[in-house]
């Protein structure tokens, strides 16, 4: 096999349908970039939730009675809440913070809005058992228990909250993805209608291979070899996509939430860990598509 | 070197066979006029040599593949072993004479150093040498014809099929592209040539074997176009 000769033929193919070879490059491009979105928001919600999981609480709020009067919480009902509480199986700890603690951590949490802190008292703050659970994801039972007791004003899940989270991520991400099938299909068609599209402006030469006995192989590696460097230019350009992406769309946008950690911060280094994914699947795909196209609609 | 036992084809759009219950034997060296009318089953016969068809009945022999029944995969050994030539000389228009000879030696992978020898040596059997450089377009159909000669011969091939090499040239012409035939054939290359031309049969009194609707009519050693009309 001269590659040489291979090399020349792919050049002249791709320059021949140029507006074809763009539309492939482009098609491919988005298809892979929204895959390759669906596939940060994946990295990014399972982060998430291993950073949080072993983090969550269970808060079960106190009465503001229990709060006011019982600051060691010796007295009933906080006592027998407490020894309720860990005595239920699945809870890994429980910490009281009585009023004043509360509102100590309140003031340390809104450090930068000292017009917050003004407005409000201690004697809003109730008192608050944290309960740790060995699976967070087992947070209804102490929900379900405690909802209601004596001395308890509600009883808060934070799980909720991230579960909530993780819903619209896992949401958008399911529509990001399903994007990129659809584009992943366009430019499917492209590949197999610009390769039969090349095989036709070609035909002489492929004619003439055939009739002086070029193997299969020989005839239609040109034609393979196009669409594979169309699919790999397609995978740089989504790459170049993602980070641009990455760079100008969510750290703007969800900036202030990475670094109040709200979300789990994604840097290039994910992006860039993701280009070998993209790659491969870009190629594996284009070659298919050609090999199957050349198969059947193109006789060699 | 070729021959064909009771070959019958028939395709899907013609209820009448384009040959019908055909056997044949051209031994190796031979120069074979192929005749008849158009539709007479000439095409059809020069495509189940070269595997482009299959028979619907019976058998085809080229040198020792059995043409008929050889896999798919072995079909490039067959036709390396073939040189074809056609009327409208099919050249690559964007590439010179010598890059058009080379073209087929590349396609099948043969070493560089092998092409640049011998491509100036055909191009020079074929009488072509010092338009090594010039596009097709350049040339005159008779010159053009030469390359295609020169590229259907460049592998020596056993056997070397022309589907109405003369058809677009002038007497004179096709009278020097015949004497190039005649000299390839002397090589020992096996020469089947399909053709119209009553003059060029009439005058190099080679074999002939005439075709009507599928059939073979007529099969003389020393043969002229015109007999019986």
């Amino acid at each position: 096999m001269r590659t040489s000769f291979v090399f020349s033929e792919v050049v002249t193919g791709l320059r021949r349908n140029v507006t074809m070879t763009i539309a492939m490059i482009l098609t491919t491009a988005i298809s892979l970039f929204l895959f390759g979105v669906g596939l940060l928001i994946v990295l990014m919600v399972g982060r998430m939730q291993d950073d949080y999981l072993s983090q969550l609480e269970v808060s079960v709020l106190l009465t503001s009675e229990v709060s006011a009067n019982d600051k060691d919480c010796t007295q009933q009902p906080c006592a027998g809440l407490r020894s309720a509480l860990e005595t239920t199986s699945g809870v890994e700890s429980v910490v009281y913070e009585n009023r004043e603690k509360g509102y100590e951590r309140f003031k340390k949490i809104f450090e930068a809005q000292p017009e917050l802190v003004k407005l409000a008292r201690p004697e809003a703050i109730p008192s608050t058992f944290r309960v740790k659970l060995e699976d967070p994801e087992r947070a209804d039972v102490i929900v379900q228990a405690f909802t209601g007791k004596a001395g308890v004003k509600s009883v808060n899940d934070q799980g909720q909250v991230l579960s909530r989270l993780s819903d619209f991520l896992t949401g958008v991400r399911d529509g990001v993805l399903a994007l990129a099938v659809l584009q992943a299909f366009a430019a499917l068609l492209l590949i197999s209608n610009t390769i039969q599209l090349s095989a036709y402006t070609r035909r002489t030469e492929v004619n003439i291979m055939r009739l002086v006995g070029a193997t299969r192989w020989y005839t239609q590696l040109p034609f393979l070899i196009e669409a594979v460097v169309a699919g790999i230019i397609g995978a740089v350009g989504a790459v170049g996509l993602l980070a641009v992406f990455k760079l100008f769309l969510l750290d703007r946008v969800l900036g202030d939430l990475f670094r109040a950690n709200i979300f789990s911060p994604l840097n290039l280094l994910d992006v860039l860990l993701l280009s070998p994914v993209l790659l491969g699947v870009s190629v594996l795909i284009s070659a298919l598509t050609g090999y199957v196209t050349l198969r059947l609609y193109v006789r060699l | 070197m070729i021959r064909l036992e009771h070959v019958s084809k028939v395709y899907k759009t013609s209820p009448r066979p384009a040959l019908d219950n055909v056997s044949v034997e051209m031994g190796k060296g031979e120069f074979v006029f192929l005749i008849g009318p158009s539709g007479s089953g000439k095409s059809t016969f020069l495509r189940l040599l070269l595997r482009e068809e299959v028979p619907s009945k019976g058998r085809v022999y080229v040198s020792n593949f059995d043409v008929a029944k050889m896999s798919r995969r072995r079909v490039p050994r067959l036709r390396q072993s073939i040189g074809c030539v056609f009327q409208d000389f099919r050249l690559l228009t964007n590439k010179t004479v010598a890059e058009n000879v080379a073209f087929a030696l590349e396609v099948i992978g043969k070493p560089r150093n092998t092409i640049v020898k011998v491509v100036p040596e055909v191009l020079q059997l074929v009488g072509l040498d010092g338009k090594a450089d010039r596009m097709p377009h350049e040339l005159s159909g008779g010159e053009q014809q030469r390359v295609a000669i020169a590229r259907a011969f460049v592998n020596r091939p056993l056997v070397l099929l022309a589907d109405e090499p003369t058809g677009n040239l002038d007497p004179d012409t096709s009278q020097d592209i015949m004497l190039l035939l005649e000299r390839i054939n002397r090589t020992g290359t096996t020469v089947l040539m399909a053709t119209h031309d009553h003059s060029i049969v009439d005058s190099m009194r080679r074999r002939v074997v005439e075709l009507d609707q599928g059939r073979i009519i007529r099969d003389d050693a020393r043969g002229v176009y015109g007999v019986g009309r």
